[in-house]
């Protein structure tokens, strides 16, 4: 389990402040991680991941102190993938894939059976066997964020923390794409992700994390954050609050008129 | 890693070895080279074994150690046309240097050491110091930064060897001319030698992160997710490539387009595994040095040309060529 205590962290020259007193993520969850542009959720993804070292407070992985792992032992566990996605080389997809063992590796990071077995796996969970040998430039947007989706998955992490990797998708790839998220989670896999669209968190998460301005607004079941009080406070009128007709999640549409919330 | 690569980029790596050393202007007999072994020396033996073999050795690890820091920084600053002197190492190195020949009390001999190389690598470490420093951010490197770091870094030391220049004597401005103008002619092994401290260490520094380079090509945050220690390679190949470039301009000076030019070569070859890249640049790089050098001294002889007028003049086209068909990446 991944647990945040705590957490404070500032940016030089920047009055901005995230301060969350607790976060975990657990195997087996989908936590979505929302709020505006601006209100942290990056951030604490990359305290969580270790990439960024905060201020003060408590980063544990399975009772350990996160920023006394070694990069490979915290790689095994948590697989991470940034907003930005890019790449110097124009690589084939099964080469980033590939990549992905590198925790599991030593020296010139050659790959046994067992690895290829795992990049193999990756590849079909992704749905890109068709497209492994395909150069990054000649993928969709799409296909690249699942391309390095399969290259995280092939670290075998029992924690998955995503940050916005269905922002460039058509809605129905955000639609897979947040069914492969719940299909991890059956597989026991943690899976923290951070999104702009509150509907899809609503409907594909467990538990939601609302930040505004660096602080924690809500936390827990989307029933619980996504209640009219804090909608209204962070969106205002703007928004109708509805439920979706399936599973009586919370979901929001724009409003008309400012008169309904 | 493609293992049939390097083993034919290492056939033609030898190839060049085994041939160039045989071309010149002396005509040199195999009956007079093997003889040498059994004691008949003649003046071709000497000029085979004492002038074009250290000469030969000196250009396949000169330019082999270019074209490898060259692969190396590229993929580092993500940035395909940064070179071993883009950073300021050739401005930094050649200070150094100056200030050696042209102040007498600095000039000292420590073994196979002398007072130009060591402050020749001073200089070097100290501008790929300054410019990192400079560059560094939370998030990783700034590359603008870094560009514009270097150079600035390398006018400062303009300003430096031009402060030098004015106060130097006419004989030191010779030297140092010479030094600028770039060469690999060496006699005897001793020089050779003393550059093997400096240079295995920093092979070994680059060699060892060949793997993690291809997740650095990913961007910083998606290599330390995939687990690489990004600051510590970061450190070692900056240690590594400045530590093996300041050995190399030391001796050779600063010989352009080798380190820019081979690495996109290769990568057009071998494609974008940077575990075939740099044993690959490595070899291509000191083989191109090593014919560039034969050219230089055999195509107007007995003049010999400086050998970096010929890389000049056979990378830059090259450089075009590449700019125009846009393959970076």
């Amino acid at each position: 389990m991944l647990e945040l205590r705590n957490i404070i962290h500032r940016f030089p020259e920047s009055s901005w402040e995230l301060n969350i007193d607790r976060f975990s993520v657990s195997p087996g969850e989908v936590q979505g991680i929302i709020g505006p542009n601006g209100s942290g959720k990056s951030t604490l993804l990359r305290i969580s991941a270790g990439i960024l070292d905060p201020l003060a407070g408590d980063v544990t992985l399975s009772g350990n102190e996160l920023k006394k792992l070694k990069r490979p032992i915290i790689a095994r566990q948590i697989g991470y993938l940034p907003q930005e996605l890019s790449s110097e080389y124009d690589f084939s997809v099964e080469e980033l894939v590939r990549m992905g063992r590198y925790p599991h590796t030593k020296g010139l990071g050659i790959l046994n059976s067992t690895d290829i077995a795992i990049v193999q796996q990756s590849l079909a969970f992704t749905g890109l066997e068709n497209l492994k040998k395909r150069r990054l430039s000649q993928l969709s947007g799409g296909e690249k964020k699942r391309a390095f989706l399969a290259s995280v998955l092939s670290q075998k992490p029992e924690i998955l923390l995503l940050d916005e990797p269905a922002s460039a998708l058509d809605l129905h790839r955000q639609v897979h794409f947040f069914r492969l998220l719940r299909k991890l989670a059956k597989g026991k896999i943690g899976v923290a992700v951070v999104t702009h669209d509150i509907n899809f968190a609503s409907l594909f998460c467990d538990k939601l994390l609302l930040l505004e301005e660096g602080l924690c607004l809500a936390q827990g079941p989307p029933e619980k954050v996504l209640s009219r009080g804090v909608i209204q406070k962070i969106y205002g009128k703007d928004v109708f609050l509805g439920k979706h007709p399936e599973t009586g999640r919370p979901t929001l549409l724009p409003a008309l008129t400012d008169k309904k919330t | 890693m493609k293992i049939k690569a390097i083993i034919l980029f290492s056939m033609f790596f030898l190839a060049v070895a085994a041939i160039t050393p045989w071309i010149g202007s002396e005509t040199i007999r195999a009956e007079e080279v093997w003889n040498f072994f059994l004691g008949t020396h003649s003046p071709q033996s000497d000029i085979f074994w004492f002038q074009r073999i250290p000469r030969v050795l000196l250009a396949l690890l000169a330019g082999g150690t270019l074209a490898l820091v060259g692969a190396c920084f590229q993929v580092l600053f993500r940035n395909p046309l940064v070179e071993p002197y883009t950073l300021g190492v050739s401005g930094g190195s050649a200070l150094g240097a100056f200030l050696a020949i042209s102040i007498p009390s600095l000039w000292h001999v420590w073994g196979p050491f002398s007072s130009v190389q060591l402050l020749a690598v001073a200089g070097a470490s100290a501008s790929l110091g300054l410019i990192y420093s400079l560059s560094r951010r939370q998030q990783g490197i700034s590359i603008y930064t870094l560009l514009l770091a270097g150079i600035t870094v390398s006018i400062i030391c303009g300003g430096g060897i031009l402060r030098l220049t004015y106060i130097s004597s006419p004989n030191a401005l010779v030297v140092f001319q010479r030094w600028m103008m770039g060469g690999v002619d060496i006699v005897g092994y001793k020089e050779l030698m003393a550059l093997l401290p400096l240079l295995l260490p920093g092979f070994f520094l680059l060699l060892i992160h060949a793997n993690d380079l291809n997740h650095i090509a990913l961007g910083e945050e998606m290599a330390l997710g995939h687990g690489v220690p990004v600051k510590k390679v970061q450190r070692n190949i900056f240690i590594g490539g400045g530590l093996a470039t300041a050995a190399v301009v030391s001796l050779v000076g600063p010989i352009g387009f080798i380190g820019l030019i081979i690495p996109h070569s290769v990568r057009r070859l071998v494609g974008f595994d940077q575990r075939t890249v740099l044993p690959c640049s490595f070899l291509l790089g000191g083989a191109v040095l090593t014919v560039c050098d034969c050219v230089a001294r055999t195509v107007l002889a007995p003049t010999e040309l400086p050998v970096g007028i010929i890389t000049a003049i056979i990378g830059g086209p090259l450089f075009i060529y590449l700019l125009v068909s846009r393959q970076w990446k």
